[in-house]
């Protein structure tokens, strides 16, 4: 029978998640070409939106804070990755680094749902993306006290 | 709070932390968080070698110590 690596899964999701962030390196230069396509779109009238500099600025600048928060995002993920792989996912730390990934999620979520006066979709991602945060946000509860329970059963002599 | 007052123990019957760790059957380590007031819980059956270790009551061991923030 075929024997499979026990850490060959943890090993995929590092190589996807640095994949993930060649990726977004990668979108940061055709990010502006990406949100032109996006406002260049027509709208359910069937019409395109016409935007002012300053609207189409203040897409490019929502764009590249969702990326910078993807990035951030996708690194944290990364050190929490290679914290598993070191066998340390129950401390102090890796709760942080989850409570990071979370915020990072809900930040995008926000500039989503922001944008939602351009893009009405955008309201409905940005839900998504928060509530995808949220139940990150309840993982890194449940990790902040199973990293209690082992530290009370490491010390009991 | 718990006080552990292994080490005045210790030093009462003369015995150093590697005997002690030997006559109860502990780890060198474990023995050394509970000296040096770490542990956070310790079972009846380490106590009970303890005592029987050193010759000794519980009370001799540990001491309750109301928290000075309260």
């Amino acid at each position: 029978m075929l024997k499979i690596n026990k850490k060959l899964p943890l090993y995929i999701s590092i190589s996807l998640t640095l994949i993930c962030f060649v990726g977004l390196i990668f979108l940061i230069f055709y990010m502006p070409v990406f949100a032109d396509y996006l406002i260049g779109l027509p709208d359910n009238t069937g019409q395109r939106e016409h935007l002012t500099e300053t609207g189409r600025l203040l897409i490019h600048g929502a764009a590249y804070a969702i990326l910078f928060l993807a990035l951030l995002g996708d690194a944290l993920l990364t050190v929490l990755l290679l914290k598993v792989r070191k066998n340390q996912v129950f401390t102090g730390n890796a709760v942080g680094l989850v409570h990071g990934i979370s915020l990072c999620i809900i930040g995008m979520g926000v500039i989503f749902v922001l944008l939602c006066r351009f893009f009405t979709l955008s309201f409905f991602v940005g839900f998504a993306v928060i509530f995808l945060g949220l139940c990150v946000r309840v993982v890194k509860n449940v990790i902040e006290d199973a990293v209690s329970i082992k530290e009370e059963n490491d010390f009991t002599v | 709070m718990i006080i552990v007052n292994l080490d005045v123990m210790m030093a009462k019957r003369k015995i150093s932390l590697n005997q002690l760790a030997e006559k109860v059957g502990i780890t060198l380590a474990n023995l050394s968080i509970l000296k040096n007031n770490k542990a956070k819980a310790i079972r009846f059956s380490t106590l009970e070698a303890i005592c029987k270790a050193l010759n000794c009551r519980v009370e001799d061991v540990l001491e309750y110590r109301e928290d000075e923030e309260s």
